[in-house]
């Protein structure tokens, strides 16, 4: 996926150590021990010095597109929690009498303010009947009946998800951090030596 | 105490400097505009939606909004009087004519602005044409 210099990275170990932390989206950057020697079989500091750096902009623009999804996620959250809750009102309410007993309507009524507009409200009486059911915006002009239970099992799976994505996406933006501080003392370190060669 | 400094007296340094600061203002101005109307559109839907409201009859099907994502299906309580959203936490309830009114005032405020704002902006966009056509002589002066 990293069209980069391959001498920078880490090659591919099968797990051989599992305690050492690997990734699926990130490589690993190798820290440079004998500077000198990378640098003779590259062919000079620029040589190096260009593909650390560009090995660089890559870790940053993965970072970046990294952070933008974690947010994404965060921001669904309040969303998904907010949309169980109400499902587990509206799964409290008692139920309508059941027409057997031949009672005539006295269904549990609850009278909503509701969005009509941006600045306006407008009312609607929302009744209890049995089953049942919602319907959930899934985006992309969808939209989609559900009985209670499913939209329940739904949201949370949902909900779920997002959480669990946000934790592996953390992980990934820590390992991140630590191969770009790597990367970085690297570059010192070659750059030093340059110096070094010049002076 | 301000001085006008015609601009063919300033240095290409200061030209330049001068250059980008509109070129940043110019940007605000735009984003401003973009901001004013996307107000003008949503005040605009608004009426349409209390239009609509208008028309349908009480007890109509309708699905009521509870989160963003999440919708149940109610009947409609009142196609008389509605909450309007005055700011600062305050709604006050009135017929629809009345919500109407507002809406339409608060219309006519925002497209004043607008129509300065626009003034404004063109106003900006020609001293900006000016003083990059000055840049560019003085870059040539010096450079040719």
């Amino acid at each position: 996926m990293f069209s980069v210099a391959s001498f920078l990275l880490e090659q591919n170990k099968n797990n051989n150590n599992p305690s050492e932390p690997s990734s699926s989206l990130v490589p690993t950057a190798k820290f440079l021990e004998d500077i000198d020697k990378v640098i003779e079989e590259q062919g000079g500091t620029s040589a190096v010095f260009q593909a650390l750096e560009q090995l660089y902009t890559r870790y940053k623009i993965l970072d970046s597109s990294l952070t933008r999804q974690k947010k994404s996620f965060q921001e669904k959250i309040p969303d998904l929690t907010n949309a169980l809750q109400v499902i587990r009102w509206l799964q409290q309410r008692p139920t309508a009498p059941s027409q057997e007993t031949g009672s005539s309507a006295s269904e549990e009524e609850t009278e909503t303010t509701f969005e009509l507009a941006d600045n306006i409200y407008a009312t609607a009486i929302v009744t209890k009947k049995d089953p049942q059911v919602v319907y959930l915006w899934l985006g992309a002009n969808v939209m989609v009946e559900y009985s209670l239970e499913e939209a329940e099992s739904l949201l949370k799976e949902n909900l779920d998800g997002a959480r669990d994505k946000i934790q592996q996406l953390e992980k990934e933006l820590s390992f991140l951090r630590e191969q770009m501080t790597t990367t970085e003392v690297n570059i010192s370190r070659v750059y030093s030596k340059h110096l070094k060669i010049k002076g | 105490m301000q001085r006008q400094i015609p601009i063919s007296e300033l240095s290409k340094e200061q030209l330049q400097i001068l250059y980008d600061r509109m070129e940043q203002e110019l940007e605000h101005l735009r984003s401003s505009l973009r901001t004013l109307h996307t107000a003008v559109s949503r005040l605009q839907r608004s009426l349409q939606c209390l239009d609509s409201l208008s028309h349908k009859e009480k007890g109509s099907l309708v699905m009521v909004p509870l989160t963003s994502s999440l919708y149940v299906p109610g009947s409609l309580a009142d196609t008389k009087t509605v909450l309007v959203d005055i700011g600062t936490g305050y709604y006050v309830k009135s017929s629809i004519d009345k919500a109407e009114d507002y809406l339409k005032r608060r219309l006519k405020t925002v497209k004043t602005e607008v129509e300065k704002l626009q003034q404004l902006v063109s106003t900006k966009q020609e001293q900006y044409e000016y003083v990059s056509v000055a840049l560019r002589e003085k870059l040539i002066q010096t450079t040719g």
